[in-house]
């Protein structure tokens, strides 16, 4: 992949504002629509997405530098080779972190490469990916507890979300629905009519 | 949607003017026939990425008649960028959606429809170039999966999620706030829900599609589905999806400065309701209460 922010022609201090104007000025030149049929209008949509692909890299990762990263993972066994993906991945760049670890050879897929795969798919937001690439490298090392705990946060994860939407007031909410869907039908029937059955709505 | 029950009426009445608000925009910016197929997640749209606006374009709500409702007048939001990019996203999705349905099942009527709404589906295209293009690109990516019979949950449902995602950070929009921790929370946002959307259709659409032979990721790999029963694999990856959308939410609304303006807590407490209620509960009953049994 290129420089994302060569792509856009802006230097890496540029501000937040300079780069989304770079960004807005390339794509109203590159806009397909303005080749008609001329054979240059692939070309120009390849442009546009090599351009929204450095866009989106860009923002993300300047979130990350200005959250400081969520950087959970624990790497006490991180192998030498392994090293330059896991700065990679650290600094969010996915994709090539994951065009790094598939163009390994077969025998160098350790339980470790097996658990990068993993955190890359996650980070993607390939969840079902990255529960099948942690299982393996959990089958492939059972005793190592950071594999482990990779698997187990991605649950922890879930039960946030359900204590937080417990807090909340969540219940079977089956019956209330139900009956207030009703309510509000007769109400809206009621009021092409002319007439209002709950005042309020 | 937000689960209606748990809002407040204050809330609800907010709500509906968004709702009432899109509706009527379809009709002012892009033509009457598209309000027909008014999409319930553009009042939501609209609401998240007023949130995100700056203070001066966000909208005023006024007391309005309409069509559907012709004999009271109803709170309505009458101005805002927001509004109009939700109802020009509801446009674009709308065309697509006869489109698609038109190739799948030769449906002549949905033909008929999306021609109808052509006009407007040109005039949402000038409105919001960027995301139109890309909607084109990801709806074409998920023909040609959907086509290849992918059987990976992750892959069919990347484009679905990357196009909400790109409707969610609004790229075409001069007035949007273009601080990066708030555009990468509304794409992780997006994402989520796009990823979310796409499996819960699935599952919903499973038995209609084992009929008509159809496709469905879910049906062609049994670590998905086997013996009529949704698998702990899929669960997994709406939990996930839950997860994720609602810490992004979480994000957003750090990002966006509370303090500005009190009316925004409003907005907030429905997207809360939408994320932490409506969602979880849509996700119980396509499941048939399974979410629930793994939270304990």
């Amino acid at each position: 992949m290129k420089d994302p922010y060569e792509v856009l022609g802006v230097s890496e201090d540029s501000t937040d504002e300079e780069i989304k104007k770079a960004y807005r000025e390339l794509v109203k030149k590159y806009h397909p629509d303005q080749y008609g049929n001329n054979p240059l209008s692939e070309l120009a949509s390849e442009k546009l997405k090599e351009i929204n692909l450095a866009y989106d890299t860009i923002t993300k990762n300047r979130a990350a530098g200005k959250t400081g990263g969520s950087n959970t993972y624990t790497d006490s066994t991180t192998q030498a080779e392994f090293s330059s993906i896991v700065s990679l991945i650290r600094a969010g760049r996915l994709d090539e972190a994951q065009m790094a670890l598939e163009s390994m050879p077969g025998n160098k897929r350790t339980a470790y490469w097996y658990y990068l795969m993993g955190e890359v798919a996650k980070r993607k937001g390939w969840y079902d990916q990255a529960r099948q690439y942690f299982q393996t490298a959990i089958n492939m090392e059972p005793n190592n507890a950071a594999y482990r705990q990779a698997y187990q946060s991605l649950n922890m994860n879930a039960r946030a979300y359900h204590t937080q939407s417990d807090g909340r007031g969540y219940r079977e909410a089956d019956n209330a629905c139900s009956c207030c869907q009703s309510l509000i039908c007769a109400d809206c029937c009621c009021e092409c009519m002319g007439g209002d059955l709950i005042a309020c709505c | 949607m937000p689960l209606k029950p748990e809002l407040k009426i204050r809330e609800y009445e907010v709500y509906r003017a968004y709702y009432c608000g899109v509706c009527k925009s379809i009709g002012k910016y892009f033509g009457q026939l598209p309000r027909f197929g008014l999409i319930n997640e553009a009042a939501s749209l609209a609401i998240v990425l007023t949130c995100c606006t700056e203070k001066d374009v966000r909208p005023t709500i006024k007391m309005q008649k309409c069509i559907a409702h012709p004999v009271r007048k109803r709170q309505c939001v009458t101005s805002g960028e927001a509004i109009k990019y939700a109802a020009c996203v509801n446009v674009l999705l709308e065309y697509h959606k006869l489109m698609d349905s038109y190739y799948d099942n030769h449906n002549i009527i949905s033909k008929t429809a999306a021609v109808s709404i052509k006009r407007a589906y040109r005039k949402a295209r000038r409105f919001a170039p960027i995301l139109c293009d890309l909607i084109e690109i990801y709806m074409n990516d998920q023909q040609i999966l959907e086509k290849n019979n992918c059987d990976s949950i992750d892959k069919v449902a990347e484009p679905t999620a990357k196009m909400l995602a790109e409707i969610f950070t609004w790229k075409d929009s001069e007035y949007f706030d273009c601080n990066p921790v708030l555009v990468e929370a509304l794409n992780s946002f997006g994402y989520n829900m796009g990823k979310w959307i796409y499996i819960v259709d699935a599952i919903t659409d499973i038995e209609e599609d084992m009929k008509k032979k159809q496709y469905n990721v879910l049906l062609n790999n049994s670590d998905y589905y086997k013996e009529k029963e949704i698998s702990e694999n899929v669960i997994f990856t709406i939990n996930m999806c839950l997860a994720n959308a609602s810490s992004s939410w979480e994000r957003v609304k750090q990002a966006v400065n509370l303090n500005e303006n009190t009316k925004i807590r409003d907005l907030f407490a429905i997207i809360d309701n939408l994320v932490y209620l409506g969602m979880r509960n849509v996700s119980e009953k396509v499941t048939g209460g399974k979410i629930c049994e793994r939270s304990v």
